[in-house]
């Protein structure tokens, strides 16, 4: 009998141990070994790879394009990020209390997450940012607000901006259906009481709901930053160069050295194998940090209910 | 009734302010919506003299996408890839969950970790080395490829909601599965894995969503006219759209590929958002 569990075992977990090897383990630490070497292209015989050291990180943060990709990155994490967090906290807020027609407003504010995001990018391009027949365009005719009319907002100089915007846009119902039903979890009876003693409701909010909405908040801040640091689809499908540094993010650089960057028109950066691999290591120390960091801050006093 | 009173004045008290601006941000996305499938409609000077559906409906917007830009090619890419990967993600991920919820082993903690880290690891950590595996294979251009590929990225995901899905189901069932003589694995198979069902469903409209919807791992393995999944033929035809001017039919294509995933969520919509909490509020 005892045999026969160990069989079972063996044959039900040690594919998923295997695929853990070869798929996610194996090409891991072959992309820490190849950012040690130099390398022309992709098909290059690994025998002809030339040891490097540390050089593809010393280039790497000599960069401009690198260092610019980061700061992207940093703006979506922080700026994009405290929009999305405090705009889905408030539709949250407001779903909370059930009223005629709710279902249908979390069910629309959700559904660009079930959008295939380059239709997305297509409808705010082509139409919401577009200069001629474009929503905005339209709207701010239509209300006489000129100089915001004639914002062009696909340029070099508006993209990264506008490619924000529209990205957070959509990243708002996820988050306010998390908050939603952690809020909905939380006990009735502490407002009623809370309401008893005469507190206010914002009040409430700052004192019952948010201490309570902590490990949901710490979870939805790990996975707004994991989007962030591997923000990769908007940067090259938003921008009719997908490389340029206005809207470049890590994933993409590295993307682009490794495999070449010329997809519709764009100029063709020259392929460095070794160099892209040390801008993928260093995207990866920065999730583990990340992810280190907030559970960190996150594991002091937790409220238990 | 004192009580519904306090409810009232307390937690579900309306936020009119609230209301109004989520209504106009639900406008917004309704009349962008609406706009793109007129758009689709008309033509492309319509468009841009700012009168949609003005000359009547015009589909041969439509005909022109699904006939010229293969657009049916690329739906049907995506439908293979997507559904044989959700498939086989499942008798691989499990087993696996269900032996490491309900049995104690040596690893079996070290298996979780792993799986619940692998979670974390981007794909750009894994592109390079697998691009690479797969051409020395010489099965770049195999269709299959992308197929093991999405099944592979998904078990870590499905590996960690299973996991907690089957650690609900009450033990007796299995015990009494196997006092009948069933042995340990057709315990699972005949007893426990029918039973699971809602837990599968769920994790598999994820699944379905997220590979539908990928990107990166097609840019890599599929960005050629007969293996490309519908993101990327859409990219493609919107590139080529804009230089052939054709806006009307640019936005039909888009309408082609929201669509399939809309009337999903039409039907599936609570099923959907109620998954999106099981999987973010557990962990």
């Amino acid at each position: 009998m005892k045999k026969q569990e160990r069989n079972m075992l063996l044959k039900f977990v040690l594919p998923v141990v295997a695929v853990f090897l070869i798929f996610f383990v194996y090409p891991s630490l072959r992309t820490i070994y190849m950012s040690f070497y130099k390398m022309g292209s992709l098909s290059m015989d690994p025998a002809e790879w030339e040891f490097a050291g540390f050089s593809n990180y010393v280039d790497m943060f000599k960069n401009p394009l690198f260092v610019k990709s980061w700061v992207n990155v940093l703006k979506i994490a922080v700026i994009g990020g405290a929009a999305v967090f405090i705009i889905a906290l408030f539709f949250a807020v407001t779903l909370s209390a059930k009223f005629k027609g709710s279902k249908v407003m979390r069910a629309i504010v959700y559904l660009p997450n079930i959008i295939t995001p380059v239709a997305m990018v297509t409808m705010w391009n082509q139409y919401i940012y577009n200069n001629e027949y474009g929503l905005f365009h339209e709207l701010f005719s239509f209300l006489h607000l000129d100089a915001l009319a004639d914002i062009p907002w696909t340029s070099s100089e508006w993209a990264f901006r506008s490619m924000m915007v529209a990205f957070c846009f959509g990243s708002v119902g996820y988050y306010m259906i998390i908050y939603l039903s952690a809020m909905e979890k939380i006990p009735a009876d502490y407002y009623d009481y809370a309401a008893l003693e005469g507190a206010s409701k914002f009040y409430m909010f700052r004192r019952i709901t948010m201490p309570l909405l902590r490990d949901t908040t710490r979870t939805a801040v790990t996975f707004w930053m994991m989007g962030a640091i591997n923000f990769f689809l908007w940067s090259r499908v938003f921008n009719v160069n997908p490389l340029a540094p206005e809207t470049m993010v890590p994933a993409n650089l590295m993307f682009n050295m490794v495999f070449g960057g010329s997809t519709s028109g764009g100029s063709v950066t020259k392929m460095n194998v070794g160099g892209g691999c040390a801008v993928g290591v260093f995207l990866c120390v920065a999730v583990v940090v990340v992810f280190s960091i907030i559970n960190f801050l996150g594991n002091k006093d937790r409220y238990e209910y | 009734m004192a009580k519904n009173r306090f409810i009232k004045t307390s937690r579900t008290s309306t936020n009119k302010l609230g209301i109004c601006i989520m209504t106009l941000w639900c406008v917004f996305t309704v009349f962008t919506l609406v706009w793109i499938v007129s758009a689709s409609l008309s033509t492309t000077s319509e468009i841009f003299d700012n009168k949609i559906l003005s000359s009547g409906l015009h589909f041969e917007n439509y005909v022109l996408v699904l006939e010229k830009y293969n657009i049916l090619k690329y739906f049907f890419n995506s439908l293979l890839y997507t559904a044989s990967s959700c498939f086989a993600v499942i008798f691989l991920a499990a087993p696996a969950s269900y032996a490491i919820a309900t049995y104690e082993f040596r690893g079996r903690r070290l298996v979780q970790t792993a799986y619940a880290s692998a979670m974390g690891i981007p794909s750009v950590m894994l592109m390079v080395p697998v691009y690479m595996m797969v051409g020395r294979m010489g099965l770049s251009k195999n269709l299959l490829v992308l197929v093991v590929i999405y099944t592979f990225t998904m078990v870590p995901f499905t590996m960690f909601f299973l996991i907690s899905f089957f650690s609900t189901i009450p033990k007796d069932i299995q015990e009494s599965a196997l006092v009948e003589g069933c042995t340990h694995s057709r315990a699972f198979w005949k007893v426990i894995f029918p039973l699971a069902q809602p837990g599968i469903v769920t994790v598999t409209i994820f699944n379905f969503i997220g590979t539908w919807n990928e990107y990166t791992w097609a840019l890599i393995f599929a960005n050629s006219s007969d293996r490309r999944t519908l993101a990327l033929g859409l990219q493609a035809i919107v590139d080529g759209m804009r230089y052939s001017g054709n806006w009307a039919a640019l936005f039909a294509a888009v309408v082609l590929v929201f669509l399939p995933t809309l009337i999903m969520f039409i039907f599936l919509s609570e099923k959907i958002m109620g998954g999106v909490t099981a999987g973010a509020v557990k962990g």
